[in-house]
């Protein structure tokens, strides 16, 4: 076959461009340690790549979210926990008490009745490290419980959402007024707060801290009876109980964000192997591909050396 | 006789420097693009008849002729409009990959940015750093579906630039082809219809540099002049009179510009269909397939975006427990088609954000960011099947899709014009070996009609001694 000289000097060019932009792709890859360097390189894993990417994105954001969860209905707990030692501590002085012991002694349990009273209420308004009210519903921003605790058994001022309506989740679960659900995961809530106004009942005849505050000042006096203490441990005991409700839902909610954390972390994980694995380059693969690229680039570069030489012209002399 | 013998020798010098001069002109223009290797033909001269027999008078120089093959020419026309198509496809839609694809210029981060932010905010409505974060991350949002469009328009722009710089080099190519016409008519007149080879090999090289800015198809009857041909058969030269291209505003989108012919009276538009090859066809093709869907895509996402976004933050409640208002620009107050470009974020403080829901009774409700951040899977685009992210995603697998295919012509195409190219300079490409053999067969042809020459001379003194 006849062959050109232009064609002929110039064949082995092409394949050196071809050798020239492979190594300048895999020095890019290699640089970057990204496999598909743009969406063109490998649509599908390129689709891959950002369907991981998103999802890792907000699964990361779940992650996060649990933790806000696990850490809110840990603080909360521990308030409640502390609530209910409170609430015992006056069960038991109470129950220890009897209309016919001495007033000094009587006189001691109204102060320290008085004591746990105000602990109670400075309990009632605690406030999370972001420095919102946890027990006052959505009124985040209000101290939700206020009573001078005087000694006149002045009803409790309750500023919170309160308890009834309830509301209601986006996935349909119900609770009482004020509650906050946090996605955990796409579309699973949980509620993280509780509305403690069950406890305390403020405003109403069972108005627990109006009540404590009443005790606490007529304790040391001589008109108490047995039916006033059998009265205020009995309120007590309703407060505990509703207090150990919250606590079990508490429980069964951190127990939920638990499981659903060990599935996000093992799911999270996974996504990210395979992100990697769609998007990091293989080294050995690469390095050994450049290698070969950079033998038959030579290879390439010596041929046209020698064809270079290879004319009739200076054969004739 | 020994004059006759004379003249032979002299036909035979003329023959061999004819010989050389065309070789010496092969070997000039070896790296001359578009040139065609030439070879000198030869005839035996007329002879003369006598009683004794035919005697020969020697050689004559027929013509000179250039080597070519009309088929292969065509062929590789055909492959390199093709090629010049996807190399200009290829880059174009490697670009709009590029911008769509990566991370930092991309919209897939910034969207995941902002439903994170959102998500933050539920998890702790109170929080002012939240309620900014979100802010913040709505304005990147914003942002960056602004840059994706002025990017976008500004390919559009650049491809209306580059229509209009193609059009004046096809014009520019097919005046010269005319113009050509007419000289390759008059100088074949004035010699006697022998052709006029490098003439005829410039024609050809500028119709192959117009077929590579836009598909031509070529007519030439015989030897004749060639007229050149575009989109459905609309004349671009006839003979000795070129046509012109021109650009028009595109009347059913008026940020393009479009091809036009003007063959007297009203330039008629040039659709894209009709030009299906050169740079120009890849061009019109890739602001079909790639550029203007993404176009429309973004504004479609970013319009979705905003009238979901909006419609569940006006129903929400602030942290002042005001009603909330619109969080990005109301798509509806902007013309179609251009929402990416003015979609702003509107709140003007971290308070506005309404993170709250409906008849809440202070700012640690989230019911309303919960719902902000459950838009996040919400199919609302492609006919209700496919969320933001989702609907952007299927916009960079179209693309690079494109792009991809485009890289796989490109190549295919290469390597089809690379043979092409070798099969038709295996016809008419100088090789200089062959040269070097023909210079030297011409010079020994030169050096025997030389001695022919001496011989007849010495015959003649020898004849004229005598006669002293």
């Amino acid at each position: 076959m006849r062959i050109d000289s232009l064609t002929y000097f110039s064949s082995g060019l092409s394949g050196m461009r071809e050798s020239q932009s492979g190594i300048a792709r895999l020095t890019r890859q290699l640089a970057s340690d990204r496999r598909v360097l743009q969406p063109k390189d490998d649509a599908l894993a390129m689709q891959r790549i950002l369907d991981l990417s998103s999802r890792i994105a907000t699964r990361s954001q779940f992650a996060a979210n649990q933790e806000r969860a696990d850490l809110a209905l840990k603080y909360a707990d521990t308030v409640l926990n502390e609530l209910g030692k409170t609430l015992e501590e006056a069960r038991k002085l109470m129950a220890g008490l009897s209309p016919g012991h001495d007033a000094g002694l009587r006189n001691n349990v109204g102060q320290q009745l008085a004591g746990l009273t105000r602990h109670l209420l400075a309990l009632a308004n605690t406030r999370n490290p972001s420095g919102d009210y946890i027990f006052g519903g959505h009124a985040t921003t209000a101290a939700p419980y206020a009573n001078a605790l005087t000694g006149a058994a002045t009803a409790t001022t309750y500023s919170g959402t309160p308890a009834s309506p309830g509301n209601t989740a986006p996935d349909g679960q119900t609770g009482p007024g004020g509650s906050r659900w946090l996605e955990v995961e796409a579309g699973r809530y949980v509620r993280v707060n509780d509305n403690l106004d069950t406890v305390f009942q403020s405003g109403t005849a069972n108005d627990l801290l109006q009540q404590l505050d009443d005790a606490a000042a007529r304790i040391p006096g001589t008109a108490l009876t047995q039916t006033d203490i059998d009265n205020w441990n009995a309120l007590i005991g309703t407060a505990i109980g509703r207090l150990d409700g919250m606590r079990h839902r508490i429980a069964a909610a951190s127990v939920e964000v638990s499981d659903v954390r060990a599935t996000t972390r093992a799911l999270l994980s996974q996504e990210q192997d395979a992100l990697g694995e769609t998007q990091k380059v293989d080294q050995a693969a690469a390095v050994v591909e450049l290698q070969l690229r950079q033998t038959v680039l030579e290879a390439a570069g010596e041929a046209y050396a020698r064809i270079a030489g290879l004319s009739l012209f200076s054969s004739l002399g | 006789m020994a004059s006759g013998i004379l003249g032979i020798a002299l036909t035979g010098l003329n023959a061999a420097q004819a010989g050389l001069r065309t070789t010496q002109h092969n070997i000039a223009n070896v790296n001359t693009a578009g040139y065609r290797r030439q070879e000198t033909i030869l005839a035996t001269a007329r002879p003369q008849s006598t009683l004794a027999g035919s005697f020969g008078n020697g050689a004559d120089v027929d013509t000179v002729r250039s080597l070519y093959s009309r088929f292969l020419d065509n062929q590789l026309l055909q492959g390199q409009s093709q090629l010049a198509h996807h190399t200009f496809y290829s880059a174009a839609a490697g670009q709009i990959d590029q911008l769509l694809g990566d991370a930092d210029s991309g919209l897939a981060t910034a969207l995941d940015r902002y439903f994170n932010a959102i998500h933050e905010l539920a998890d702790d409505p109170g929080s002012g750093a939240a309620r900014q974060l979100v802010l913040s991350a709505g304005n990147s949002l914003a942002g960056r579906i602004n840059i994706l469009d002025a990017q976008l328009r500004s390919a559009i722009a650049t491809g209306n630039g580059e229509l209009d710089q193609m059009v004046g080099q096809a014009n520019l190519r097919a005046g010269q082809i005319a113009r050509l016409n007419a000289e390759i008519a008059r100088v074949e007149a004035a010699q006697a219809g022998q052709p006029a080879n490098d003439l005829r090999d410039l024609r050809q090289k500028l119709i192959g540099e117009l077929n590579e800015v836009v598909n031509v198809s070529l007519v030439q009857q015989g030897d004749g002049p060639a007229s050149v041909f575009i989109g459905n058969g609309q004349p671009l030269v006839l003979g000795d009179r070129a046509y012109s291209l021109g650009t028009a505003v595109d009347p059913g989108n008026s940020m393009l510009r479009v091809p036009t012919i003007d063959l007297g009276g009203t330039p008629m538009r040039l659709q894209a269909a009709q030009i299906t090859g050169g740079r120009m066809g890849g061009l019109l093709a890739y602001r079909e397939d790639v550029l203007l869907p993404a176009f429309d895509d973004l504004n479609d996402i970013a319009a979705a975006i905003a009238s979901e976004v909006n419609g569940v933050h006006g129903g929400g409640l602030d942290y002042n427990l005001n009603p909330g208002t619109d969080f990005f620009t109301d798509p509806a107050s902007v013309p179609a088609g251009d929402y990416a470009r003015s979609m702003r974020m509107l709140l003007s403080s971290a308070d506005r954000v309404a993170a709250a829901g409906a008849g809440a009774t202070g700012p640690g409700d989230n019911a309303n960011a919960l719902a902000l951040a459950a838009l996040r899977f919400k199919p609302v685009l492609a006919s209700g099947t496919a969320s933001f992210g989702e609907a952007y995603g299927q916009t960079i697998a179209r693309t690079a899709s494109h792009a991809a295919q485009a890289d796989v012509n490109l190549s295919a195409f290469t390597s089809l014009v690379r043979s092409a190219e070798a099969d038709s300079r295996a016809v008419s490409g100088v090789n200089l070996d062959e040269e070097a053999v023909n210079l030297i067969r011409f010079q020994q042809a030169y050096q025997a009609s030389a001695k022919a020459m001496q011989i007849a001379a010495g015959l003649f003194d020898e004849v004229l001694a005598v006669v002293r």
